[in-house]
């Protein structure tokens, strides 16, 4: 899986990792991938949401060893 | 499906309310959501071009405050002087009570440039007829 572009959204309270992610996703193309690196718990859920709500698709959403979560968005088509 | 426009009322002055009131716009203007913010009262106060009011905060919002300021220098989050602008710049309209710029003798003027627009409730409300409003 190719990655396009990370929105770094570690240290970052709620909402922010999810408004960085809006924010970032609007500079990638249709069908691409975007990282985003969060230590926020909440992302775990908001994350998922968010896609849900805004039509992109939420691929996965996994915390690393270093225990931060990173989740991986495909953006939507047009 | 259309989606639900948010409209907050924002009356208190405590700091930990407008910080998490504008909280609340950013994750729904990150969800694409219309956002209309109404200031009255002793919210006003934050939106005066002369800069941070000096309101008296009570003990809990004095506390709230500090533990902001702290978790801010950490970095983990911004100030109400950098949530607003990012809120405008995601789209939020920014309005202001004509009834409390009465009360608290509040010129349009005193204003920073982000607030669109003086209006009477009446406006607000049907401004965001279906909208989700709250009062914070």
């Amino acid at each position: 899986m190719e990655i396009t572009r990370t929105a770094d959204a570690v240290g970052l309270f709620c909402p922010m990792p999810v408004v960085r992610l809006k924010l970032e996703i609007e500079k990638i193309e249709p069908n691409q991938v975007i990282e985003l690196l969060a230590d926020d718990p909440g992302v775990v859920e908001d994350v998922p949401a968010w896609c849900k709500d805004t039509g992109n698709q939420c691929l996965s959403i996994k915390k690393n060893e270093e225990g931060i979560f990173v989740a991986y968005v495909r953006k939507r088509r047009g | 499906m259309e989606k639900k426009g948010l409209g907050i009322i924002f009356h208190s002055g405590s700091y930990d309310r407008i910080h998490h009131g504008f909280s609340i716009a950013l994750a729904a203007l990150a969800l694409g959501r219309e956002t209309k913010l109404f200031f009255s009262y002793w919210a006003l106060e934050y939106l005066k071009k002369e800069g941070p009011p000096k309101l008296k905060l009570d003990s809990e919002a004095e506390e709230a405050k500090e533990m902001i300021e702290k978790n801010r220098k950490r970095g983990h989050l911004q100030g109400v002087d950098e949530l607003i602008p990012q809120a405008k710049a995601m789209g939020a309209k920014f309005f202001v009570c004509t009834h409390s710029m009465g009360i608290l003798n509040i010129a349009r003027d005193e204003f920073i440039k982000e607030v669109d627009k003086s209006m009477g409730l009446t406006t607000f409300l049907t401004e965001t007829a279906d909208y989700q409003v709250m009062f914070v």
